[in-house]
């Protein structure tokens, strides 16, 4: 392992830091060096460099910008999983989607990575949602990663992430893809079309009107700092409906920041 | 046999999810002049599906109220305490009414767009003959049929016998007494009562087929059972038994109802639940 140098310098983190936030107005200063650190080891391992000097200057001198998004998916993107965080996935079983009574239904999976809380959130609707039928029930999907993205649009998982489904469902929604690979599985299309995906910076304009009736941004927010974090959460709950639902990550709150949702369970405000 | 049925019906009630708690603490409030709107909200914090759903139907097209409605204070403030708690149980009623209904033939959404029906048809029924208001028949109407949900199992299985019944000229709801037991509306009347509903509405619910033998005459009897078969005349809810019951003529007469209500409530209705429609589908 004593290959790689793995010092950051303050220098380093510093030119990464600014690269990073000119880019998408994530904000990587205080304590983050080790997960910068660490995070960006993997790029260096995979090109085979041996110091973030190295690295610095192959992102700056590349035209392409192929390493410089495969540097902010490293960043950016985060542990996702089916079902991930039960309580939020109760609390909208039990006290959210039975009641929703509109024809028009809108959530939004704010930093959605490979698309797991998506499809998530389209079983759940699928499954709770007292007529989903007779619905236009649609889910949002957004993240700055196109690479993510893609992923997100294959609908392809490995069996061993789809544990975290509930067995019942996992037969209802999911295909083994056949003899060549069965340890990878498609989500059906009823689950698929249900799911717009969609490339978005959060830091810049919106495209869509909304209303949403739920945002779920969970373990995204923790790249920003806190005056970003404030602007980002209140344009959210403009975008929601009166009563709408927002999510973030169990270990993140909106405390200290100013805001005007009602707090309803940890990680869970209503607008 | 008959009475095997009948407890094991009964039982099954159980099986229902219960109405939140909130639906039946704000239903208390409309007896309670003095409660204030603070104590409103408080009930409502806790159930934040049911404050989403309000808040969207008060913003619907339906009350074109002409600024969004943001915060149950507001609702409160612009719909007035008697609508929203209509509105909590509207919302109640959805999670629970919106699927199909075996045995009685009922499409998805059919049982819930013929309760809606009724409720609507039922203040209709009650401005037109001038009555002194009471919010609570809207609800009453709109869980008259609530017992079909368990009752629709049983019927499926003994359907044969019911439709021989019911081809000699019994009504629809003796032929399920005569071979079940019980019928939809004592079932439903037990689950209003385990919802701990005032009697008036278990009444309400008990003898929406034959208001002439509620225990005491009651205007919130006679007024569901005539919203329902209105409804059912202008079609709407009309399941496999839904043209086999009749007007009880004592009702008609108690409330000194004229034909010319009749037809004046059952055309404000079908346009209310054509606008209804754009909203509930």
């Amino acid at each position: 392992m004593g290959l790689i140098s793995s010092e950051l310098t303050d220098e380093q983190f510093r030119k990464i830091s600014q690269l990073v936030y000119r880019l998408c107005g994530i904000n990587l200063k205080n304590g983050k060096e080790a997960l910068v650190k660490s995070r960006l080891m993997k790029r260096l391992r995979a090109l085979n460099m041996y110091s973030f000097d190295e690295y610095i200057q192959c992102i700056e001198s590349e035209k392409t910008g192929r390493e410089l998004s495969h540097m902010i998916d490293v960043l950016t993107t985060n542990k996702t999983g089916f079902f991930r965080e039960e309580a939020h996935f109760f609390f909208l079983r039990e006290k959210f989607l039975p009641f929703l009574n509109d024809k028009r239904v809108r959530f939004w999976s704010a930093g959605c990575s490979s698309g797991e809380e998506a499809y998530s959130l389209a079983i759940s609707l699928r499954e709770y949602l007292p007529r989903i039928d007779s619905l236009d029930a649609k889910i949002l999907a957004t993240d700055i990663s196109i690479r993510m993205l893609e992923k997100a649009a294959k609908g392809l998982f490995e069996r061993k992430t789809l544990d975290s489904v509930p067995p019942g469902l996992f037969k209802k929604y999911f295909s083994a893809l056949g003899k060549e690979a069965p340890a990878v599985y498609r989500i059906h299309d009823a689950i698929r079309d249900m799911v717009r995906l969609a490339r978005l910076n959060l830091m810049d304009a919106w495209p869509m009107r909304g209303p949403f009736d739920a945002i779920l941004c969970r373990n995204v927010m923790i790249y920003f700092d806190k005056e970003t974090q404030a602007k980002l959460v209140n344009r959210f709950w403009d975008i929601l409906s009166p009563g709408g639902i927002f999510i973030v990550g169990h270990s993140e709150s909106l405390a200290g920041i100013s805001h005007k949702f009602q707090y309803v369970q940890p990680a869970v405000y209503q607008k | 046999m008959k009475d095997v049925a009948k407890s094991q019906i009964i039982a099954g009630t159980k099986a229902i999810p219960a109405l939140p708690r909130a639906a039946t603490k704000l239903f208390e409030m409309l007896q309670n002049p003095d409660a204030d709107m603070a104590e409103i909200e408080g009930i409502l914090r806790f159930e934040p599906g049911l404050t989403a759903n309000i808040l969207k139907l008060t913003n619907s097209a339906y009350f074109g109220l002409p600024n969004k409605v943001g915060s149950i204070r507001q609702a409160l403030v612009l719909l007035g305490r008697e609508r929203l708690v209509e509105l909590t149980m509207v919302t109640c009623a959805g999670a629970l009414m919106w699927k199909s209904v075996p045995g009685y033939n009922l499409s998805p959404g059919e049982l819930w767009r013929h309760s809606i029906a009724v409720s609507l048809a039922a203040e209709g029924l009650v401005k037109v003959l001038n009555l002194p208001e009471d919010k609570r028949v809207f609800t009453a109407a709109l869980l008259h049929d609530i017992g079909k949900l368990v009752m629709g199992d049983w019927i499926k299985g003994d359907i044969e016998k019911i439709d021989e019944l019911t081809a000699q000229g019994t009504s629809f709801e003796v032929a399920e007494r005569l071979v079940l037991g019980t019928d939809h509306a004592e079932i439903g009347a037990e689950i209003l009562k385990s919802w701990a509903f005032p009697q008036e509405l278990v009444m309400a619910v008990r003898w929406h087929h034959q208001p002439e033998r509620a225990d005491e005459p009651s205007t919130m009897v006679d007024i569901v059972h005539v919203a329902n078969v209105l409804c059912l005349m202008i079609g709407i809810g009309i399941g496999i038994e839904g043209l086999r019951y009749e007007l009880s003529s004592s009702a008609t007469e108690k409330l000194g109802l004229k034909p010319a209500d009749i037809e004046q409530v059952a055309s404000s209705t079908l346009q209310w639940v054509d606008e209804l429609g754009n909203i509930f589908v």
